[in-house]
This record gives structure tokens, sequence and C-alpha cells, in this order.
């Protein structure tokens, strides 16, 4: 794979470097959905998208959260709908998009007179927001300002033999290009503690992965999550490192630099591991409810684009970032063709190799990073996840930005 | 269509991706041995001797050991691997 071309982005004040352009209408509150809701239906199509949170009692996790997405690179304003009376920390998430360089507005709809002139007020602000915003100065791209994440949802036994080797052979492409890789999964990775440990740059991350691998094992334990069932078993798998090692293979081969947490962004290049599991006593449920709020925070460490590999047939894009929908099996493939992006049953049932379809998703990522639309977004999909969850310190080990 | 699948230059084994049957002959890697059990689908076939105590290697990393020394073209499952974490 040889391409020093570079792709085309937006430059942020702030120094970052985006590949869309993307005003977020911010909901702060269930209570304030439906008036963010009809403002975003006045611009579907357009560049602006719909996130939010739906607690009202505080949550420190979630306010880093919307602040980590609000201040992304693919972002460019953001518009907060609140309903007034709920307890999210608004002002604190303003002033650091404001001290970002991003515009930043919003409607509290108690002092707005109500959800029919909160919904006006916000259709005017968009308008201005997205003018304002047009003027976003245009940036050259090299794999070095780029950051992508991986995950797998809806995945079949094809999975570990196509999609996720070949995302791993984009992975240490990228990676070796100066780029940022980051890769999750918690939860599928036992059995892999002494493999990922062995990967760690230095004693000190070799630490942390194994705090942050203990802490998941115990987590899933207290969750009575199974990790090796008797189907896997009659399916040809035969340890319980073989099953994880085919959903970690997508970090590919590269070192592991560092062990980060949800709203971190990774402080240099190369490859990192995203810890999503609380930290301290279990409570609030399952750690992510769904792949998007895993999504999410892959985004919320600053994931320009990310690559999801599916066998099954997962439908899903995200709000903010693009998601490349990587198929393990042709049959899925000619099944779902408008949701999916690459296929990767090529390397099963034709002469393809894992390298080749590792240069495919590589080509795929430049055009899509150079303003080419994924499947999900030419469908519309912006889905978005962000539910309670705790963990220890996350601002103190974030890098300023 | 391919038969079976070697994933990383370091494995030992390859995945079947349909039934192979017993007493085909096989060329891989410029080495050429004979298939000694079916093999069902998605199940690991061992492409190289792999001697009793020696790691199985799947995306270039160990899945586990030999119990027993296998030959090329076994099958390699739970009667003759077992992970490294027991």
């Amino acid at each position: 794979m040889t391409m020093g071309k570079l792709m085309t982005g937006y430059q942020r004040s702030d120094g970052r470097k985006g590949i869309r352009n993307t005003v977020l209408i911010v909901y702060t509150v269930e209570c304030a959905h439906h008036v963010a809701r009809r403002i975003f239906y006045e611009y579907e199509g357009k560049r602006v998208q719909l996130i939010g949170f739906g607690g009202c009692a505080p949550n420190q996790y979630a306010n880093q959260m919307l602040k980590a997405l609000c201040t992304h690179p693919n972002v460019a304003g953001a518009l907060f709908v609140s309903l007034g009376c709920e307890n999210m920390d608004r002002r604190a998430i303003m002033k650091a998009i404001q001290s970002s360089g991003r515009p930043v507005d919003k409607i509290v709809i108690q002092d707005q007179g109500g959800t029919s002139s909160s919904i006006q007020t916000g259709i005017r602000k968009i308008y201005n927001l997205l003018r304002e915003t047009e003027k976003s100065p245009d940036a050259s791209i090299s794999w070095s300002d780029l950051s992508i994440g991986t995950i797998c949802g809806g995945s079949d036994a094809l999975s570990g033999l196509s999609a996720n080797p070949a995302i791993g052979k984009a992975f240490d492409y990228i990676i070796s290009q100066g780029g940022t890789g980051i890769f999750e999964e918690s939860g599928e990775l036992m059995g892999c503690e002494q493999l990922m440990m062995q990967r760690a740059r230095n004693q000190e991350v070799r630490q942390k992965i194994n705090d942050a691998l203990t802490k998941a094992k115990n987590y899933y334990q207290a969750m009575g999550h199974e990790s090796f069932s008797a189907g896997n078993a009659t399916g040809g798998l035969t340890t319980i490192e073989e099953k994880s090692l085919g959903a970690y293979c997508k970090s590919g081969d590269s070192a592991i630099m560092d062990v980060i947490k949800p709203g971190m962004t990774a402080s240099e290049h190369g490859l990192y591991f995203l810890d999503i599991i609380p930290d301290g006593e279990v409570k609030w449920g399952f750690p992510n409810i769904n792949d998007n709020a895993e999504i999410a925070e892959l985004i919320s460490c600053g994931c320009q684009l990310i690559l999801f590999s599916t066998g099954r047939g997962s439908v899903v894009g995200s709000a903010i970032s693009p998601v490349i929908k990587i198929c393990s099996n042709t049959n899925t493939y000619q099944k779902m063709p408008d949701d999916m992006d690459i296929n990767a049953g090529k390397i099963i049932d034709s002469d393809s190799s894992l390298d080749e379809v590792g240069e495919e998703i590589v080509n795929g990522i430049m055009k899509i990073a150079s303003g080419k639309q994924t499947a999900s977004e030419t469908l519309g999909h912006q889905e978005f996840a962000l539910t309670y969850k705790n963990f220890d310190s996350t601002d103190i080990s974030c890098r300023v930005t | 269509m391919k038969r079976y699948l070697k994933i990383h230059d370091d494995d030992n084994i390859a995945i079947a991706l349909e039934e192979l049957p017993k007493g085909e002959k096989i060329s891989m890697d410029g080495k050429t041995f004979i298939i000694k059990d079916r093999i069902p689908r998605g199940h690991k076939m061992a492409v190289k001797n792999i001697a009793e105590g020696h790691d199985v290697f799947k995306y270039g990393m160990a899945i586990g050991h030999a119990t027993g020394n296998i030959k090329a073209g076994r099958h390699v499952h739970s009667h003759n691997l077992k992970s490294n974490r027991d």
C-alpha cells in the first residue's frame, strides 16, 4: 500500500482537523428532546445532527462526554436546547465549547415562552450557526491528523476470519503512516490478557491493561455475562483466547501506546486501548447498552471515523463521525446492499487476500475522509446513545487541547 | 472458492471453510501433506508438525499449546489443544 496523497477536511481554530463540518443540536434532558427534534427536522439532510442526554440527575461522565463531543474535530458549532430546571451543568460545557473557538448558542424552553416559540427561535439560531460555520477553512489532512476507531456488532462465525483481521491490516497501515487507532470491547478480550500485555509499550501500560481487563472480568461476572459457550466449541473454537482473538485481531499488530477512558484523546500517535468499563462498584446496569453507546465513546476520544465489522448485518451509523460498514460474508453483503460499504466476504469466497481487503478499507477511508458519504450517511443514519456511567478522574489525565 | 484459510504467516493451523475430507493432498507454502482426519467446517487443521507442548498459532498469536505431537493434516481441537491460561 503506497499512498502519499493527502485528504481534505476542515481546520478548527483549536488546531484540530475534522473530516465533517457538522452543527450539533444538543438536548440536555429528555424533556427538551421534542423541541430539539423539531428544530432538527427543519434541517434534515443538511449538515445538522441531533445528540443529547436523557437523564435529569447530574452525571460527571455525561458532562464530560458532551464536552468532548461538542469540541470534536468534525463539529463546527452547537446549539443547546435545555428545559431549564434539569441538573446538567450546561454553562460549563458551553464555556468549554466557546474556548475551543466554536460558536455555541442556547435555548432555555422555560425562558423562551414554551414549545412553539422555542422551536421557532431554534430554527433561526441553527440558520445563523450554519452561516457562521460555512467559512470553516479547508485543511489538507494526512494520516497523522486522523484517529480511527473500530468496533464489531452483529458478528457471525466468519467475522473473526475475514472482516476483523482485514480491519487489523488497515489499522497496521494507518499506524505505520503516523495515524492513531483506537479499539475497545473489554468484554470480548477475556483470555487475551497476556497477549495484550506483551504488546504494551512499557511496564506502566502493561499494568494499566492488566487493571482494565481485571475490572472488565469482575464487571461482566457481576452482570452474569458468559464468555465461552458450548456452541463456540461445536463451531470449531477450542480455547477462550482463540475466541477473544477473533475480536481482538481488529487492532492489528502494533504496540499498545496507552489505555484511555471515554472523553480522553490519545496523547501521541499509534494504537490505544479504550477502557469503557465504569470504575468503582457495579451500578446502572450494563457498561454499554448497545453498539452506538460504544461508538459515541470512541468518537468522544477524537475518532473522526469508525470501522464497524458486522456479519449478520448491522445497519447503524452514528452522529458526528462516519461509520464504514465492513461485512464478513458475501451473503449478508448481497442481502443488505444499501447498508454495507465493503465486502470482506471476498476473503472467504474468492481469491482476495486479507491484505487486499485491508487496502480496500484504507482506500475507502481516504475517500470518506475527503467527503464521500458512507452507506449509513447516505441513508440518514445518525444513531446516538448516552447513559449514566462513572469514571474516576477522566478530567485529570485528559490532554489539554 | 477457498476451502481453507491460513490467517497469519506465523500460523501453524488453517481454518476449514467447508468440510475437508480425509485423504486429500494439500499443498501449502511449498510443502505437501495429506489431510489425516475429516475436518468440519470452521474447525482447525494443522499445516505443520506441532510438537507436544508447543504453542498453536492463529492470528500469529498463541491460542494454546499442543497436548501431544500433532502432525500436519490433523484436526486440532479440544482433544489435542489446551488453553495456556489454565
